[in-house]
């Protein structure tokens, strides 16, 4: 497993897709701050991000975790690019019919998904490290009202974010691995990152809130108790974590992406073993 | 005998589709088994399967006499190329090797080196594999199948789409790889003259299903081999191959057909240029194989 992941960083190390992709999500921040600097002057505005990125209007100061919910959660480029990088990344060693070089010499092919995913995967936190530098800087550098600390609730939202973007990788890795598709994966990340499967699990909450016997006016503000499928959807959690939730919601939060990323990890691997190489 | 890989009634099933059916073949060690079948035949699937790329459907194989799990333990001893090569375009080809060589975690550039000097691609540089013909691509998938230092190479049409020079370098490379180093090959080829000047035995697939299974001898004593020379001037050249003492010999159209001391080909060629007659065309030729081999199919010629 180790001598796999050490071939696909000397893969990566030669493709320079990483380098690339992180050009172009700095790139991405650099328009985003560039506009946020220009906006933000104006204390109005500051609150609307205030609000919009933790729902508290009562502060005009923006946080280093509202940041991080404005820059991952907010901004769409993250999950693309990651998205992007991590279909080519699990899909290129079939595309190229490198595989063919690899499968057939491993007795098990548990080491060669497994040293496949942990290259991934490393790649990515090495993405995320970067860009939440980035994101960081551009703050205290450009906004006026960055408020330099409670790095507490910063560090343990981006803890948070970090595991629920491996778990949605990990499913694009699956994705992509199992049906050997780029488009697959790539529609499943954009789908996620556009909130498209949000509104389909909402109705499906509305139409079981309906059934259980709550009003209309409180299956649609989700207020009833009644079960909710979009708790336990990955895509929602990621969307609707934030940093000052409490205890008992952040632990679900991180339940639900471990448990995906691990399904989706022991399928990846587990069906690799029925599946013939098709370069 | 000493048998390197035995199949047993190998199938691969693809719904009612039977891409390789109960095929049984039995690899010498030590020489070149040629695969022979048209396109579609079952060779790449059969290949697929001994290379630990495909399961099969039902059936086994033996390498190294090992059966069942523990040929899984032998698969690092074979090397395969099937189809196309697999390489990373935007590599050189030292780094293409070294790629494979880390997942074997095998660290010795002068190896690796060696590979590319063995397959004659130790000039490349840093040109890219996409920039290579397609004899460097397939030199280099040769050079990857390599790196594992293999006992059995499983080469799927490597001489595809091969110019004349490209097809002779690639003679020669299997040759060396046989010969000198004593490396077992399984090659497929739709290609009958070419497949006959490396293998010393055959398998011929039609349609998923093994009909023969035979030695070159074997083979050739149901259909022999010729050499076909063309020149200009035949009752010249018929004079100076009778005073070379060529007798088994007989004129055709515009060629002269010799059925003996096939590999004096050279010999000949000089001997006619003393004379100062020009030799248009030389070559061994195989053509009774082919109708054999459509005796055996039961097709036409269009393999």
């Amino acid at each position: 497993m180790l001598n796999i992941f050490r071939m696909h960083m000397y893969r990566v190390s030669k493709a320079k897709s990483t380098i690339v992709l992180l050009i172009v999500m700095i790139a991405c921040l650099f328009i985003r701050f560039g506009l946020a600097h220009l906006v933000f002057d104006d204390p109005l505005n500051l609150e609307f991000v205030s609000v919009f990125a933790s729902g508290n209007s009562q502060s005009s100061a923006l946080t280093p975790s509202q940041v991080n919910t404005w820059c991952i959660q907010a901004s769409n480029s993250l999950i693309i690019c990651l998205t992007i990088f991590s279909v080519i990344f699990a899909n290129c060693d079939f595309t190229r019919g490198f595989a063919k070089n690899t499968y057939s010499l491993y007795k098990s092919r548990t080491p060669l998904v497994m040293g496949k995913w942990a290259s991934l995967m490393t790649c990515i936190t090495a993405v995320y490290v970067v860009f939440s530098f980035f994101s960081l800087a551009f703050c205290a550098l450009l906004l006026p009202a960055f408020e330099s600390k409670r790095w507490g609730e910063y560090i343990r939202g981006w803890i948070v974010l970090y595991i629920l973007l491996i778990s949605m990788m990990t499913l694009v890795f699956f994705i992509t691995n199992r049906f050997k598709s780029p488009a697959g994966g790539m529609v499943i990340g954009i789908l996620i990152a556009t909130g498209t499967f949000q509104t389909v699990e909402r109705l499906i909450d509305v139409l079981i809130a309906r059934a259980s016997g709550e009003s209309l006016l409180d299956a649609f503000a989700g207020k009833g108790n009644a079960f909710r499928l979009s708790d336990y959807c990955l895509d929602n959690v990621y969307i609707s974590y934030s940093p000052s939730m409490g205890t008992g919601d952040t632990v679900r939060t991180v339940l639900v992406a471990l448990v995906y990323g691990g399904l989706a990890l022991f399928l990846a691997v587990w069906l690799s073993k029925k599946q013939d190489v098709r370069c | 005998m000493d048998y390197i890989l035995t199949t047993n009634e190998l199938t691969k099933t693809y719904g009612k589709y039977n891409a390789a059916n109960e095929v049984s073949i039995h690899v010498e060690r030590g020489g070149i088994y040629g695969l022979i079948g048209r396109n579609g035949a079952g060779k790449t699937t059969l290949m697929k399967m001994i290379g630990g790329l495909s399961r099969p459907t039902r059936g086994s194989f033996e390498i190294h006499g090992r059966n069942g799990e523990t040929t899984k333990q032998m698969m690092p001893k074979v090397g395969i190329l099937i189809e196309a090569p697999g390489l990373y375009p935007n590599m050189t080809a030292m780094q293409n090797l070294t790629t494979k060589a880390i997942a074997l975690g095998i660290n010795d550039k002068k190896y690796l080196k060696g590979l590319l000097e063995e397959v004659g691609l130790s000039n490349t540089g840093k040109k890219k594999a996409k920039q290579f013909s397609l004899g460097m691509k397939q030199r280099l998938g040769i050079a990857m199948a390599l790196v594992n230092k293999p006992e059995l190479l499983i080469l799927d049409e490597p001489i595809n789409g091969l110019d004349p020079q490209g097809i002779a370098e690639m003679r020669s490379i299997l040759h060396h790889l046989c010969y000198d180093k004593g490396i077992t090959i399984l090659i497929s080829s739709h290609i009958l003259d070419e497949l006959a000047k490396v293998a010393t035995q055959y398998g011929i697939i039609h349609e998923g299903r093994l009909l023969e299974e035979e030695t070159k001898e074997e083979l050739f004593s149901k259909c022999c081999e010729r050499l076909e020379l063309k020149t200009n001037d035949i009752s010249r050249t018929l004079e100076v191959l009778n005073m070379m003492g060529f007798s088994k010999m007989e004129v055709k159209d515009d060629s002269i057909n010799i059925y003996e001391r096939l590999n004096e080909g050279g010999a000949i060629t000089i001997a006619l240029a003393k004379e100062n007659i020009q030799t248009n065309e030389i070559a061994v030729k195989t053509d009774a194989l082919e109708d054999y081999y459509f005796q055996l199919t039961g097709g036409n010629k269009n393999v």
